[in-house]
């Protein structure tokens, strides 16, 4: 079992990446061997956050033994935010929420309406999936880690999967994982020799979560990061899909056939 | 043969990584690579000296599997850094030059380009840890230097990873070389370059031991590209360009 944890659709306005398309991501899924993608739309992230989970959530309903997708809101829309994520976690079938404040340009730990996102993030049963950044490139927008540390101080009661870190803030999001039991750790821009054995060695290998961010990132090299990784077969199975699936399972629907778009 | 162009030997102060060059060479041995060509961390960020000297002992220790860059540290040492480099292609034996820019201290400042003409007049690469920003007026003024452009542009700093700009200078610059390792694994990075360039100055780099060796080849093996792509740049070219005869 085979799970990528940091998966997108849609556009991506960096560069060409012949990929980027339904049918390209379903090719490098099964070129991998990857059994499910936990799918973002960017275009939810960077331009549209309606626009984009209707993307992702028509994506999963088509394909629901292969793609879970995480919504994504704005808190800058204020009640409207709310409003569409109980669309998207009670109708639509996402699994969990994705913030992307430094591709918003909202603070995430002084925005005014960021509570009330985060008590129905709580209430749908939604994971919280906070970036440092998309992908593994040091020209992406980035969040710094020590803001990520803070905000999951503030919701002990939610879920949260802290994504994009690599070498730099590895330490620190170790330090977050060992003081906040609810919080998990995907792998797609690790890129330090032995970063995921320090992550078990730390906090065990139930909280890491494998994450290639296909398709814009090579599976092989994300693949061998855990495969090659000094750590024993156990924990590599529950890193590469093991731990996503349990974590999946937990959530309120899967693959839900994707709803008509509301206003 | 597989040949990596970008290794560290020595101790660093930060991210954990102080490992004996044995453990280096056990690395490679995994990863199966053959030839390592090493800069000492001490050598690029301290101590010139100190850094060249020991890694030339370990030079000879590993004679055909461990080569060197001669490190330097800062072009304000201006002479001494250009004697340093005689003395270390000279007595150590080392293939090539290491440096090691930042904003502040740029590759085009005026000190660093006359080390860099008289590397050019070596006829030896010169792998720098820079951006193609930094490099594009330095080609303009020494276009006959091997200048291997390290982590192909995919720098933190400085720089900020354009990869792109990267390959725009190697198509413009016939003796830039780009060497894979690197944080980043965009797909479709290393084709980008064969497809502009070809194969032929495209060199494989781990950065050992900063990343691991695997990921770092495993960008290069699920690059779609032919085989014979492929064998240059995991080795070939670096023999051609190190001039490894054997």
């Amino acid at each position: 079992m085979i799970v990528d944890f940091n998966a997108y659709i849609g556009r991506w306005p960096y560069w060409p990446n012949r990929y980027m398309s339904e049918q390209g991501l379903l090719e490098l899924m099964d070129r991998h061997d990857v059994d499910r993608a936990v799918v973002t739309s960017t275009r939810g992230i960077m331009i549209d956050p309606q626009e984009g989970n209707h993307e992702a959530a028509v994506l999963a309903g088509r394909h629901s033994d292969r793609i879970s997708w995480v919504c994504c809101v704005n808190p800058c829309d204020d009640a409207a935010a709310v409003v569409e994520l109980e669309r998207c976690g009670v109708q639509a079938g996402a699994v969990g929420l994705r913030l992307a404040p430094q591709h918003q340009a909202w603070d995430l730990n002084a925005d005014p309406y960021i509570a009330d996102v985060m008590a129905a993030a709580q209430r749908l049963g939604l994971f919280v999936l906070l970036p440092v950044r998309l992908i593994m490139d040091w020209r992406l927008p980035s969040m710094r880690i020590t803001d990520i540390g803070i905000f999951v101080n503030k919701h002990p009661n939610c879920t949260f999967v802290v994504s994009g870190v690599n070498y730099h803030d590895l330490r620190l999001a170790i330090d977050i994982l060992a003081r906040n039991p609810n919080t998990l750790i995907e792998t797609s821009c690790l890129m330090g020799r032995d970063a995921i054995k320090q992550l078990v060695d730390h906090i065990g290998s139930e909280r890491v979560l494998l994450g290639l961010g296909l398709p814009l990132q090579s599976a092989l090299c994300g693949l061998v990061k855990v495969q090659r990784a000094k750590i024993n077969e156990k924990d590599k199975k529950l890193i590469l899909g093991v731990n996503a699936e349990s974590l999946l399972n937990r959530s309120p629907k899967r693959g839900a056939k994707a709803p008509s778009k509301t206003g | 043969m597989i040949i990596d162009a970008h290794v560290h030997v020595g101790s660093a102060i930060y991210y954990g990584l102080p490992l004996r060059v044995e453990d280096i060479i056990a690395l490679a041995d995994e990863a199966e690579i053959e030839r390592l060509i090493a800069s000492h961390f001490r050598a690029i960020w301290y101590d010139m000296r100190e850094g060249n000297a020991e890694l030339g002992r370990w030079i000879r220790q590993f004679r055909g599997r461990l080569f060197g860059y001669v490190g330097i540290h800062s072009s304000a040492y201006g002479q001494l850094a250009i004697d340093e480099i005689d003395r270390g292609l000279h007595d150590y034996g080392m293939v090539g030059v290491k440096v090691y820019t930042s904003e502040q201290f740029p590759l085009y400042d005026p000190q660093m380009k006359e080390i860099i003409a008289h590397v050019a007049d070596l006829g030896v690469p010169l792998l720098a840890h820079t951006s193609p920003q930094q490099a594009e007026p330095v080609m303009r003024e020494i276009p006959n230097v091997k200048l291997v452009l390290a982590h192909m542009g995919n720098t933190f700093d400085p720089g900020r990873g354009a990869w792109q700009w990267a390959i725009s200078l190697a198509k413009k610059h016939a003796n830039v070389y780009l060497e894979t390792c690197s944080s980043s694994p965009t797909l479709g990075f290393i084709e980008a370059a064969v497809e502009a360039i070809g194969p032929e100055r495209v060199l494989f780099g781990t950065d050992m031991p900063l990343f691991d060796p695997h990921t770092q080849m495993a960008k290069v093996l699920d690059a779609d590209l032919q085989v014979s792509a492929r064998a240059s740049i995991l080795g070939d070219n670096a023999a051609r360009l190190f001039q490894f005869d054997d």
